[in-house]
């Protein structure tokens, strides 16, 4: 047998064991009924909106909530993937493995493919759960829905990737846990304020407000080849244009952030170790 | 990195002068070679200048701009936030080239030519358009020998309503005098009134005409002697739209005053129940809001900052109102509508206090009126549907195609136990599970 | 089997381990002996790759580890001195798990047999969070014997383990080398590496202090032997005759035994009884005493005594 079937085979025996333990655990489930419930509240303000003004002119009011339940449930896998790496390392548990036939890039292929299955259910999940809700509400599924769960996979990926590199990256649990949620917040928090500005009409805008958005839109351009958001933004983007030049650079670009992660998170454990 | 500094900087200069502008009353003038600009926004020809202290012009691609080399008074307004230029005191010509260059080599230098706007709609209707050459100098011409013809055309009408007034009068007294009776035509006609030209040709002035493709210049003016007049090098970003559409505004009949607008497929018109509206369908362009907002009001440092990521759509001109509106359900063509215009009626007893009835310019009721609109009239009931707007030959507008959805009212408690599933499916999975450990440790114990 | 030549790490200021070079044949059992901080985990850390070395090279069956790290890792078994397992798993799920990674033929029948050998076959529906360290440990071994390794690297097998354990650990150990299989033990339970080793290596400080095979070693580490005679009519000169040859250092009589202490370099059992039988003295018993493989190790550990160089050697 060649190098490559070994190490997918160790990929494989341990993506396994993951998926079954977070199908098995309650986590999972929360965090879906979480995510719809914050996606609730998009929903409803939306269907208030609609009601209150009886003509409204928007895109999607199901793109938001979807997004928001996509990045909260790859946030949770980017998190649990995280501490799972460090638990693993304090268990020991890393080290047996690595008497066997695994080595840093099975194992970091493995944590990353268990939490995108793991994703691709939730999104199935999700995807069922608001075919429900567009039906119930006419809300409906256009282009730009199916683009954007389409894309959310690449978010996902990315997300989790990042999440394996900071795990690999930081002495403790905590460390990578706590940056892991700032870096992310702070990403989402920009990709959102710049997204609401940016719709904003310029000319009735009060001075102080241009100063926030020249601030935030140097942060959002600071980070957009940073924030898996970033890589969101422009396949969601080439998606509306409809340009297929665009839209495959702009897959091409979010696999390749993703790849370059995932080889750095593979280094980085090579360089700690993978003993206590 | 260069771009960053400026525009911090121009930030910070902003919030001085706008704190030295409540100190200090008058704002600080000041003699200044600048750039004047006459940017063509796809629309209409727009004004603006580039001071000192704004070191980047932005044009349009492929399209005639006039940027002429002046010399004026210029004073930063901290209330508004923008330079102005006194050109009614001040305003002179600075003589040179105009070169043009690329990558640092010279693309093309630029002589000043003459030119003119022409305004067919008259001055304060429609665009303008610009006319170069010859071609502004004729125009010209006949604008003058056109106002020229009209003031004859005056006099001319002056005398003959004099002699008009002259003849009524003897009539008058013949009448008074004698009791002869006129038909009506016997009487003398009063002379028709003159109409003066509705259309327009400002004066001839001479500045340089740049039409440039998309790209990165700089622009810099050359005086006689071949050397760069010192303060004209400024760099030049020529851009262009990123899509063109339609773009529809919708005026809701419940609200007549408050249209709203969709500029593209994803933007979706949303409505509950059943609804009439009332839509106008524009060509539109989309272009980059920093830098469009930059070509049309360079003047203002704060314009367009912070929006280098946001696109906007902008509204060209009304598509010819020939045009139908197809309403489909399910791929089918189940409405088509077209342009017809409306009158909107104060009627205090309504519910809304006016409402909206199709203008009829042969009836009485509508006797020297004019229509508040016109659009095409679409009325939705419960559903979803897709419109496009098709032209004379049927063929479809590119971009005109947009959803309408009306939305049914769900009780938020059937969305919120939809969310509680997957955490039902949880309870059930974990329980299982347990039950399964217990029996196994049960096994083993027994 | 292992080879390593110059290997070295340095943590820090710290070597841990210094310039090693140990080589294990094929079928035997190798001690890797060594008092606690001496540097045995991180050496055997480092012929797993798990810890990268300072300096040195390493050859497992006579091939890089790098180049061929999944052939090599599939035909090792590896227990470590603590055990760390998934402990919401179950026996039976765990050794699935492993068996799994190491693509085990008939994993069922695999799973039985081994659990069966650690004597853990009727508690494989626990879940391991339950188990106790010495049953941590026997799991811990059945692992290794999942996918029947051609090498086993134990380190420390049976450091937590009652006596029980620890026999059944050994007979473990002695099966698999019946089985040809090789083994590379590090402990310091002296008593059980005698038992079972046939070549040893000591480590000190990260330095390789000796490697022999058990009697040679010993021989070389002492420098007399304790000859113990019970025997009917002693007499003075029984004592002083002895004395007076050559080979012998040191005679005392107590409670009527004789205690003759000899040089090293011969067996002088034959002359003593000769010499006792001349003065009348009947020998009831004789044995000489060897050194303990304890004894050897305290002595070349505390004395950081190398029996690998030429000016090194004790005798
Ligand atoms: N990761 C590490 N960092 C620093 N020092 C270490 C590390 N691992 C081991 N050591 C040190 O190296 C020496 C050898 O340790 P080890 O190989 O575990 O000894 P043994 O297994 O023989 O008891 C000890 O002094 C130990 O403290
Ligand atoms: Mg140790």
């Amino acid at each position: 047998m060649s190098k490559m079937q070994y190490r997918a085979n160790a990929i494989n025996v341990i993506a396994r064991r993951d998926i079954k333990s977070t199908v098995n655990g309650l986590g999972i489930y929360v965090v879906a009924s979480l995510a719809f419930l914050v996606s609730m509240l998009f929903v409803r303000s939306n269907l208030k909106g609609v009601t209150e003004n009886g003509l409204m002119v928007m895109v999607n009011p199901l793109n938001f909530p979807f997004f928001i339940a996509v990045t909260i449930g790859a946030t949770y896998l980017a998190l649990t993937s995280t501490m799972s790496v460090s638990r693993e390392r304090d268990q020991g548990t890393l080290e047996v493995l690595f008497y066997g036939p695994v080595d840093s890039v099975a194992y970091i292929m493995a944590k990353f493919l268990e939490q995108l299955v793991t994703f691709l259910g939730l999104v199935i999940v999700y995807m069922v759960i608001f075919f429900v809700i567009s039906k119930l509400t006419n809300f409906g599924m256009d282009g730009s829905f199916a683009a954007m769960a389409g894309l959310s996979v690449l978010l996902a990926a990315s997300i989790v990737a990042f999440g394996l590199l900071l795990s690999t990256l930081c002495r403790s649990a905590r460390t990578s846990v706590i940056l892991l949620l700032v870096l992310l917040v702070l990403f989402l928090a920009v990709d959102i304020v710049a997204g609401i500005l940016n719709s904003m009409s310029a000319k009735d805008m009060s001075v102080t407000l241009v100063y926030v958005r020249v601030a935030v839109d140097m942060l959002n351009r600071g980070l957009q080849w940073i924030s898996p958001f970033g890589y969101l933004n422009r396949g969601m983007g080439a998606m509306n244009l409809g340009s297929a030049k665009l839209i495959l650079s702009s897959i091409g670009a979010s696999l390749l952030y993703t790849i370059v992660l995932l080889a750095l998170a593979m280094r980085f454990l090579d360089r700690r170790g993978v003993r206590k | 990195m260069r771009s960053t500094i400026l525009r911090i900087s121009i930030m910070v200069i902003c919030v001085l002068t706008a704190v030295a502008g409540v100190q200090a009353a008058p704002p600080q003038r000041e003699k200044q070679v600048v750039y004047g600009i006459t940017p063509w926004t796809g629309k209409e020809y727009g004004g603006t200048f580039a001071p000192k202290g704004i070191d980047k012009i932005y044009l349009l691609a492929d399209s005639n701009n006039v940027i002429n080399t002046l010399e004026t008074e210029v004073y930063f307004w901290p209330i508004t936030n923008e330079y102005m230029a006194n050109w009614f005191e001040s305003r002179e010509v600075v003589e040179g080239r105009l070169q043009i260059l690329q990558d640092g080599k010279e693309i093309m230098v630029l002589e000043r030519q003459p030119y003119n706007h022409y305004y067919p709609d008259g001055f304060y209707a429609g665009t303008s358009e610009l006319l170069i050459g010859e071609e502004a100098e004729k125009k010209l011409q006949e604008y003058r020998d056109a106002i020229e013809g009209y003031w004859q055309a005056v006099s001319e009408y002056r005398q003959a309503y004099a002699d008009y007034e002259q003849q009524m009068s003897e009539i008058l007294k013949e009448v008074t005098e004698t009791g002869k009776t006129y038909t009506e035509d016997e009487l003398p006609k009063p002379p028709e009134q003159p109409t003066p030209p509705i259309w327009y040709a400002t004066e001839v002035t001479e500045g340089f005409i740049v039409n440039l493709p998309v790209g990165e210049y700089v622009i810099r003016t050359i005086d006689d002697g071949g050397n760069v007049v010192e303060g004209t090098e400024k760099k030049l970003k020529v851009f262009d739209k990123r899509r063109s559409g339609i773009g529809y505004q919708i005026i809701p009949e419940s609200k007549w005053t408050r249209p709203v607008q969709s500029d593209d497929a994803t933007q979706i018109l949303y409505m509950e129940g059943s609804r009439t509206m009332y839509l106008k369908a524009f060509y539109e362009s989309e272009y980059n809001q920093h830098d469009f907002l930059k070509m049309t009001s360079l003047e203002q440092p704060l314009a367009g900052e912070g929006a280098t990521s946001a696109y906007m759509w902008v509204h060209e001109k009304e598509v010819p109102s020939s045009i139908k509106v197809q309403v489909l359900q399910g791929g089918e063509v189940i409405k088509e509508a077209e342009y017809k215009p409306y009158y909107v009626k104060q009627t205090p007893g309504y519910a809304l206090g006016y409402e909206i009835i199709e203008f009829d310019p042969e009836a009485e009721e509508f006797a020297g009126r004019r229509p508040s609109f016109e659009a095409v009239k679409l009325e939705l009931g419960p559903g979803s549907y897709e419109i496009r707007a098709v032209d004379s030959s049927g063929r479809v507008l590119d971009g005109s195609v947009r959803s309408i959805r009306s939305i049914n009212v769900v009780p938020m408690w059937q969305l919120y136990l939809l969310s509680l599933l997957p955490l039902a499916a949880g309870v059930v999975v974990v329980i299982r599970r347990r039950r399964m450990r217990g029996q196994t440790a049960k096994s083993v114990s027994a | 089997m292992i080879q390593t030549e110059g290997l070295t790490k340095k943590f820090g200021s710290l070597t841990a381990v210094d310039n090693l070079n140990i080589h294990v044949d094929r079928g035997e059992i190798y001690g890797f002996l060594g008092p606690n901080g001496a540097g045995k985990t991180t050496t055997i850390m480092m012929l797993l790759g798990m810890e990268r070395p300072t300096a040195g090279k390493i050859k497992l069956f006579g091939k890089d580890l790098a180049e061929n790290y999944f052939e090599i890792k599939r035909r090792i078994g590896v227990l470590s001195e603590f055990q760390y397992l998934y402990e919401d798993m179950t026996a039976k799920e765990y050794l699935g798990f492993f068996a799994d990674l190491y693509e085990v033929e008939n994993p069922d029948k695999k799973i039985d047999e081994v659990l069966s050998r650690v004597d853990l076959l009727d508690r494989k529906n626990e879940l391991l969070g339950g188990y106790s360290k010495g049953m941590k440990q026997k799991l811990g071994m059945a692992r290794v014997l999942l996918h029947d390794p051609d090498l086993l690297i134990l380190d420390e097998p049976q450091s937590s383990l009652d006596p029980y354990g620890i026999r059944e650990i050994r007979d473990i150990i002695m099966e698999e080398n019946q089985k040809g299989k090789t083994l590379f033990i590090s402990s310091h339970i002296l008593s059980e590496i005698e038992r079972t080793c046939h070549r040893v290596g000591i480590i000190n400080n990260g330095k390789l202090l000796a490697e022999d095979d058990l009697t040679h070693l010993k021989h070389q580490v002492a420098n007399e032997m304790e000859i113990s005679v019970e025997l009917e009519g002693y007499s003075e000169a029984i004592a002083s005759s002895l004395e007076e040859l050559e080979f012998v250092k040191s005679v005392v009589y107590e409670d009527s035994r004789l205690t003759i202490k000899t040089t090293m370099d011969d067996d002088y059992r034959a002359q003593i009884s000769r010499v006792i039988a001349s003065h009348g003295g009947i020998v009831l018993s004789m044995v000489a005493k060897e050194i303990s493989l304890e004894e050897a190790f305290v002595i070349i550990t505390e004395q950081n005594l190398s029996l690998l160089t030429k000016e090194g050697q004790a005798s």
